[in-house]
């Protein structure tokens, strides 16, 4: 079949219009895309808007941030805390310190729960992600022992808590 | 004012575009319903993908539908409630007058009888209104393989219309 009649044949078949589609699909084409989450700002060569990568970075550093503030909290606590030792003694008791209640409290509460964070397993490794590439990240494995002792009923409850933290880390590509 | 603009070029892209995507995905999907949700599916997958706040490309939209249907194809069928609850809509893949009812109904037996690999080259040349390279890109294949399959394609639909569109 020539040119001339393949161009003829190509603008009858154009005549035929693809059937309608229903109100129904496209109130539906409609309501998925008002539920669609706003696509991240990219600039040309795909590589994310600054920006963005602030907010990124920020976002892991602040979590991470708060952790180490309370990690910093509870290694004073520990600190401040009378050893074993000292509290098993029969040499006789210091004066009662008189505190408000929510500070009585909190030293207490401090006093019956023990944290332990053991490192059982930290490396990096690389995912494909479908937006940005390659996206480096490291995973650390950790077991949180968690003790909380009843002074009064010398129950004591242990928890082993397995425990996996994965943070994004910049990734250089050349 | 700006909301009610993009709202607005919004529903004017699907009214405009819908059709030819379920004319596309009919042709994948093994029942009326599968064809709507690929549609749905793809046009908010290409949505989130694409980098601008508009519309998506609608060469990405068809490359998603492609993509969606093989992976449905794959996958073991399974019946929804609504599928069960309305009965299936008669899945004329052409609008088409009174008179032109027979010619439509012509191409699409014909569409139909042609190998999918030039069906679909020859959907979204003419129906699709893609080039070539967007068909390439569509459908993972070289450019001039686009080309030679839609001439192969248009071929065949001469050869079992007979001559009676042109």
């Amino acid at each position: 079949m020539n040119d001339p009649e393949l161009n003829v044949f190509e603008t009858e078949l154009k005549k035929l219009r693809p059937a309608k589609a229903s109100e129904e699909l496209i109130t539906r084409l409609m309501e998925g895309r008002q539920h669609a989450p706003v696509p991240t700002p990219t600039r040309k060569d795909g590589r994310a808007h600054p920006g963005l990568l602030w907010k990124r970075i920020l976002w892991v550093l602040a979590p991470a941030c708060a952790a180490l503030v309370l990690l910093g909290v509870l290694l004073n606590s520990d600190r401040n805390r009378p050893t074993r030792a000292e509290r098993t003694s029969t040499a006789p008791e210091p004066p009662v310190r008189i505190t408000s209640a929510p500070e009585a409290a909190r030293e207490e509460a401090e006093d019956a729960l023990e944290i332990d964070r053991y490192l059982v397993a930290s490396f990096e490794t690389v995912a494909e992600s479908p937006e940005r590439g390659p996206v480096r990240l490291r995973v650390d494995q950790w077991l949180d022992t968690v003790v909380f002792k009843d002074a009064d009923t010398g129950i004591a409850i242990e928890r082993h808590i397995p425990r996996v933290q994965v943070v994004p880390v910049r990734f250089e590509s050349y | 004012m700006e909301v009610e603009s993009t709202e607005a070029k919004w529903q004017k892209w699907v009214r405009e575009h819908a059709a030819k995507f379920l004319l596309f995905a009919r042709q994948k999907a093994r029942c009326e319903a599968d064809a709507q949700d690929l549609v749905q599916e793809a046009v908010l997958e290409a949505t989130q993908r694409s980098s601008t706040s508009g519309p998506p490309p609608t060469a990405l939209v068809f490359a998603t539908i492609h993509r969606r249907a093989i992976d449905l194809a794959r996958r073991e069928d399974r019946r929804t409630g609504r599928e069960r609850a309305t009965p299936q809509a008669a899945e004329t893949w052409f609008d088409s007058t009174v008179e032109q009812r027979e010619l439509e109904q012509l191409i699409e037996g014909a569409m139909k009888q042609i190998p999918e690999i030039y069906r679909e080259v020859v959907t979204l040349k003419i129906w699709g209104e893609l080039t070539f390279a967007e068909i390439g890109e569509t459908l993972g294949i070289p450019q001039n393989t686009a080309a030679s399959r839609y001439r192969y394609g248009v071929t065949e639909l001469r050869k079992i219309t007979k001559g009676v569109l042109a």
